[in-house]
């Protein structure tokens, strides 16, 4: 085998290598570098292959092909509804300016965070997710989802389209310095004003933009502002949506 | 009904052993997070279906990816892949590339790989994330072992000349 032979092979498949290959590398500086600086690019590309997979893929499929349930924690949905129950009685026994959450549209958005964390419950491992979404991705989720992505939302570290309640949504969970939130992107859902409930273990915001809600779900305490302001300056409805008078709603909203 | 339970068993083992590098071809193939989805799961549809006819577990891997490849064509009536450049893989190679471990970020490397043309990109995907061999590629693909190892070859040669073109002066600098 000659350096060109060795060569050759090495540009294809620096990983899977003959004896004679291994024999030739053991003789040849030139071709042993030549190997270590191809087996690098090989590393680059398995990473870059390596693209974040849907958290729950496993349990969906299972799910539709043999109607096996996912495997989930009792422990938390239990919490995390015990959450909600909880701070909606606190919301209701803790007197409030009608201005900052109006009478007639309260429950309403209350119903949008109960099914949102309803929702989060399915999926309690989403928020552990530590492999961010790569850009490409992430721009393609959201034209999925029926949105634009115009600016930079932050770090992403989950992103999926599920369905939530009646509501077509995007799930994503952002990285904070404080802990992930989750950001779930109701669309279709009505604009019911914005709604701040920092419960007794969550916080949970329900903020109107464009023809739909974000609900974000933290928690209990902390600053959630800064991602909420990250999401609704870099998503915008697609040209053509907006053209034909699918309207934002941001001009109603009570921040 | 116990062979009923050990079959839902195995068939469970095989989802969690390859949903996530099954998506990942998906996502490369359709480059569509979720088109990706969809195809897993008509994938693992197709499989469950068909379960008696795997008989052995070495063959599920190849077996799925099969599968989900003529998912993805029927998707898209995707053209046969073409295979003119089934000829000497170097004729007009002179010496190998530079490598490329000292420029390129993660992320512009996906999306060069993304915009590498349909018949590059899959055998590449296949190779590196399926752990598949050109002769199994090109068993998978109906193609000649030559063929993909000529697909890969020229994948890999793209991405690196893209990366090389896009990389900071004094990195280049240093490789030219």
């Amino acid at each position: 085998m000659d350096c060109r032979e060795v060569r050759e092979q090495l540009a294809t498949d620096a990983l899977r290598l003959s004896p004679e290959l291994k024999q030739h590398l053991q003789d040849c500086q030139l071709c042993r570098a030549a190997a270590e600086r191809e087996r690098a690019f090989a590393r680059r590309l398995h990473v870059a292959l390596m693209v974040p997979t849907p958290v729950g893929l496993a349990d969906r499929v299972l799910w539709r092909t043999l109607g096996t349930r996912p495997k989930r924690s009792g422990l938390r949905r239990t919490g995390l509804l015990a959450t909600l129950a909880a701070g909606l009685l606190v919301v209701a026994l803790v007197p409030r300016t009608p201005e900052k959450i109006p009478t007639p549209r309260g429950p309403s958005a209350f119903e949008l965070a109960s099914i949102s964390i309803d929702h989060l419950s399915h999926e309690p491992d989403t928020p552990l997710s530590t492999t961010v979404v790569p850009p490409p991705m992430l721009r393609a989720g959201f034209v999925q989802a029926g949105l634009a992505l115009v600016g930079n939302p932050g770090e992403v570290r989950y992103l999926r389209p599920c369905p939530v309640g009646p509501y077509r949504s995007l799930h994503l969970v952002m990285a904070d310095d404080e802990g992930p939130v989750t950001a779930l992107y109701l669309r279709d859902s009505p604009n019911l004003g914005r709604l701040d409930l920092d419960g007794p273990e969550y916080r949970t915001v329900v903020r109107p933009h464009l023809n739909g809600n974000w609900v974000l779900i933290a928690r209990r305490g902390q600053i959630i502002t800064d991602i909420e302001s990250a999401l609704v300056n870099a998503v915008a409805m697609p040209p053509q949506l907006a053209a034909n008078g699918y309207a934002g709603s941001d001009s109603q909203t009570h921040l | 009904m116990f062979g009923d339970l050990f079959r839902q068993r195995r068939f469970e083992a095989l989802v969690r052993a390859h949903n996530d590098e099954l998506w990942r071809l998906g996502y490369y193939l359709s480059r569509d997070p979720m088109v990706a989805e969809d195809l897993v799961q008509e994938t693992f549809l197709r499989a469950w279906r068909a379960f008696d006819e795997l008989r052995e577990a070495a063959t599920a891997k190849a077996w799925l990816y099969t599968i989900l490849r003529r998912e993805h064509a029927r998707l898209y009536e995707r053209q046969r892949p073409d295979t003119s450049d089934d000829e000497t893989l170097f004729d007009r190679q002179e010496d190998p590339a530079p490598g490329p471990e000292d420029f390129g970020q993660i992320d512009e490397l996906r999306t060069l790989i993304m915009e590498l043309p349909t018949k590059y990109r899959e055998p590449l995907v296949l190779q590196v994330i399926g752990g598949f061999s050109t002769e199994e590629i090109g068993a998978m693909t109906g193609q000649s072992a030559n063929a993909v190892q000529v697909q890969v070859f020229r994948a890999r040669q793209k991405l690196k000349e893209k990366l090389k073109n896009s990389s900071p002066r004094e990195v280049r600098h240093g490789l030219s």
